[in-house]
């Protein structure tokens, strides 16, 4: 099997990513709104 | 069994041409999980109400039987990881991740027992005992293959794999909290059912990153990588063997640099609440003072990244440097900062010192691989982590302890913390003498390759 063959898609790179990156930026979504609370007159 | 040897260090070695940004996605998969520990405190109300449901009725657990769950299961984290660390450097990342993953899932299913029958043991034995067992395998087992992955920028490495713990309990807490809610009806406060469906969830997630997670062949390295001729004068080629490691003091050295700066930042998060609400009475409300205790892990996770990346740039003992210096002006700051009545200049200074709280536990892998190698990293720093372990009890009873100690002579709320943040500044001064006394590991110490 070549390199070339080898190399995985940019797809798998990026639904990998995309797997861990979506509950990550969720839960600091959701600690920012709640700090919003300290800024708030 | 044939199919357990998917598991197997030789089943894991990538194949030539192996793009290693796929490797950094398992690490997080396992440390977003396991970070899930710190936003236990989501369950402990829920916890003292099984029988009551609506308020703690005589029978219902108490507060302080349920703090010993988090305290076991992070002794227990620093327990397995100087346990397994060796087994760990034998077995492959692979097989690490998926007793990990076995324990920390595992541990969620015996607790959801325990909450069904009400027997408290079942939950220390389970979410305790065997999720810290978890907890200490999943930390450590990615940190070193990350490292082999990336020996150019080791410090962005486990930077990355360790943000994710950080990240965690920003997780943790809102999916408790939602499942928790949905679960619950006038009889339950849904806490069974949400062990179940957070162990679930959690192994599955954990179980990506045991099938995607690769080792480099090792004679890898990045394209167009060469290494340096002549490294920098605390990095080695060699390798020290975990067995002599923690017999040298450069082991020592970075284990109370490492206790001493978790201690200081683990006493301010765990407090931080409480604190910002006595420092500027009736300024902060609960809500805000919530908020605080958000912010302050945002900083944390954000700090274990950009920091350890930084690392790479300015060298292991020169960020442990400006950790422990700024940290100490920050810390000896606070009080006065208080007194002046500036709100975001307190939060800015602690939100600055979080963030080195949590560069401190993200670097340390880079700094250990830097004075003893790569091939046992993994075992050392499950040693080191003992450091944590030690701090994790040392920086609440020192906050805990003195405040009221201050209170009941009578001092003002808004004064009670100012002994301890000159405390926590004396602390950090020990850790800049430690680090500043690091120095190459002595050439005996090296390993002989047979």
């Amino acid at each position: 099997m070549s390199e070339a063959q080898n190399r995985p898609s940019l797809l798998r790179l990026v639904l990998s990513w995309t797997f861990v990156g979506v509950p990550l930026v969720w839960g600091i979504t959701q600690t920012v709104l709640k700090a919003w609370a300290l800024f708030k007159k | 069994m044939a199919i357990l040897s998917i598991l197997d260090r030789e089943r894991s070695i990538a194949p030539p041409g192996y793009n290693r940004w796929l490797v950094p996605p398992a690490a997080l998969a396992i440390h977003l999980c396991i970070g899930q520990a710190y936003a236990f405190s989501v369950f402990k109300t829920p916890l003292t109400q099984l029988l009551g449901i609506k308020a703690s009725i005589p029978g219902d657990w108490k507060m302080s039987s349920l703090a010993w769950i988090f305290s076991i299961a992070l002794g227990m984290l620093g327990l397995s990881a100087a346990m397994f660390g060796k087994w760990l450097e034998k077995v492959g990342p692979r097989r690490a991740m998926a007793a990990a993953t076995i324990c920390f899932s595992g541990g969620f299913f015996i607790a959801a027992i325990g909450v069904k029958l009400h027997v408290l043991a079942l939950i220390y034995l389970g979410y305790g005992f065997l999720g810290g067992i978890g907890l200490g395998l999943g930390y450590i087992s990615p940190v070193s293959t990350l490292i082999k992955w990336f020996p150019d920028r080791p410090g962005m490495a486990t930077g990355m794999a360790i943000m994710g713990f950080g990240g965690g309990a920003m997780v943790g807490a809102p999916l408790s909290t939602l499942l928790m809610k949905f679960f619950q009806t006038q009889h339950s406060m849904g806490v069974f059912e949400t062990f179940l469906a957070m162990g679930a969830i959690y192994g599955a997630f954990m179980l990506f990153g045991v099938l995607t997670v690769r080792i480099p062949a090792p004679d890898w390295k990045p394209e167009g990588y060469i290494p340096p001729a002549q490294p920098k004068k605390l990095v080695t080629t060699a390798n020290v063997d975990v067995g002599k490691a923690w017999h040298t003091p450069q082991f020592w050295m970075l284990w109370i640099v490492l206790c001493v700066n978790v201690t200081a930042g683990i006493g301010i998060l765990e407090h931080a609440a409480p604190m910002i609400q006595d420092i500027f009475p009736g300024r902060i409300s609960k809500d805000a003072a919530t908020g605080f205790v958000g912010l302050l892990s945002l900083f944390n996770l954000v700090g274990r990244f950009f920091w350890s990346s930084l690392s790479d740039k300015i060298g292991r003992k020169g960020i442990y440097l400006l950790y422990l210096l700024l940290g100490c002006a920050l810390y000896a700051a606070l009080p006065t900062v208080g007194r002046s009545g500036n709100v975001v200049l307190f939060v800015a200074s602690t939100c600055l010192i979080l963030s080195m709280y949590g560069g401190g536990f993200a670097t340390i892998p880079a700094y250990l691989r830097d004075l003893f190698g790569t091939m046992h990293v993994s075992a050392i720093h499950g040693r080191l982590l003992t450091a944590w372990s030690t701090a994790a009890v040392l920086g609440p009873v020192l906050v805990n302890y003195l405040r009221d100690y201050r209170l009941d002579l009578g001092v003002a709320r808004a004064e009670a913390y100012s002994m301890t943040l000159y405390i926590m500044a004396g602390l950090l001064l020990l850790g800049v003498i430690s680090n500043a006394l690091v120095s190459p590991v002595d050439q005996k110490h090296h390993h002989v390759e047979a």
